[in-house]
């Protein structure tokens, strides 16, 4: 247990999260994640079947041209993968939000059964929020479009975004 | 448009806020309207000493002096939202716009209440809370 990273999936109601379970297992080097169904977390363990969601510009799809900023796009294309393929692609509304209201995105996204978010940039609070609601997000970057970045994603191409590439973090203000 | 003395804008509830500041403020007219409107007030003179560790201690805001070296004030965020992403934040400050811009660069700040607040200053930033909560 010590050399390896070890998780702990837990299930909770709206998405509330259990911060004494997080301080109790954290101590011991489990990482927390937290899901509001069994069927979220088989999804969500399988980069093959799953949904992805993609900040993008109007009018979204595979075409659509990518949006920066995670909270203020557009909309999203939302690309469910079956057996690694492209099996459905729609698109879902984006949620306006002020300063300091950035769970907003987190917990829509969430509802929406997105299990992937692929994003060019945005703030630690966000990324954190994703991450506690077992929401994986990957930085994708140099894709012409939605379609490529999906494509780039399938083929393993895309690193984990994490909390060094936040705004705030080292990364541009443009993109947060 | 509430004012001060209004009932509670959070009326089916109260909320947990944790006030840290070296000096108790317990007098201060900013909780006192705070706390007409429902906030459960805790004094820390540290934020390490906010309880996290259990659902029902966990403030909803956690209201922070922020000063011109500002690193302090991010780690401090940083360590709370690593644990909770939900907990809300608002710095206690006079620093300039830029810097204040710059102090709290993607961690998702509320906002910002002078270094010593007023009563006026409570509403608006329970107005704040109520619409990132209501989304």
């Amino acid at each position: 247990m010590d050399a390896h990273e070890w998780r702990i999936a837990v299930l909770v109601d709206n998405h509330r999260i259990a911060p004494n379970l997080e301080v109790e297992h954290g101590r011991r080097g489990a990482r927390l994640s937290f899901y509001p169904s069994i069927e979220f977390i088989k999804r969500s363990l399988s980069m093959e079947n799953t949904r992805i969601a993609i900040p993008s510009c109007l009018p979204g799809g595979l075409e659509a041209i990518l949006g920066h900023h995670f909270g203020h796009c557009d909309l999203y294309t939302l690309v469910d993968l079956a057996d690694g393929k492209i099996s459905k692609v729609t698109t879902l509304a984006a949620m306006p939000h002020e300063q300091g209201g950035c769970m907003g995105p987190v917990n829509h996204l969430a509802q929406n059964e997105v299990h992937v978010l692929i994003a060019g940039g945005m703030g630690m609070r966000p990324l954190l929020g994703f991450n506690q609601v077992g929401i994986k997000v990957f930085l994708g970057a140099g894709a012409e479009s939605v379609g490529q970045l999906v494509q780039f994603f399938t083929e393993g191409k895309l690193p984990e975004f994490t909390v060094n590439d936040t705004c705030g973090g080292g990364a541009s203000h443009a993109n947060a | 448009m509430p004012t001060p003395d209004s009932p509670s804008i959070h009326r089916h509830r109260c909320f947990r806020v944790a006030w840290i500041a070296q000096a108790p403020a317990s007098d201060s007219a900013f909780l006192g309207v705070l706390r007409r409107h429902g906030a459960l007030i805790t004094t820390h003179a540290q934020s390490w000493t906010i309880d996290v560790s259990q659902i029902d201690t966990t403030p909803l805001l956690v209201i922070l002096p922020l000063t011109e070296d500002f690193k302090a004030f991010r780690e401090e965020v940083k360590r709370i939202l690593m644990k909770n992403a939900r907990v809300h934040f608002a710095a206690r400050t006079d620093l300039e716009e830029s810097r204040f811009h710059d102090a709290c660069e993607g961690l998702g700040v509320l906002g910002r209440i002078p270094e010593h607040p007023g009563p006026e200053d409570a509403l608006p930033l329970l107005e704040r809370l109520h619409r990132v909560l209501s989304f």
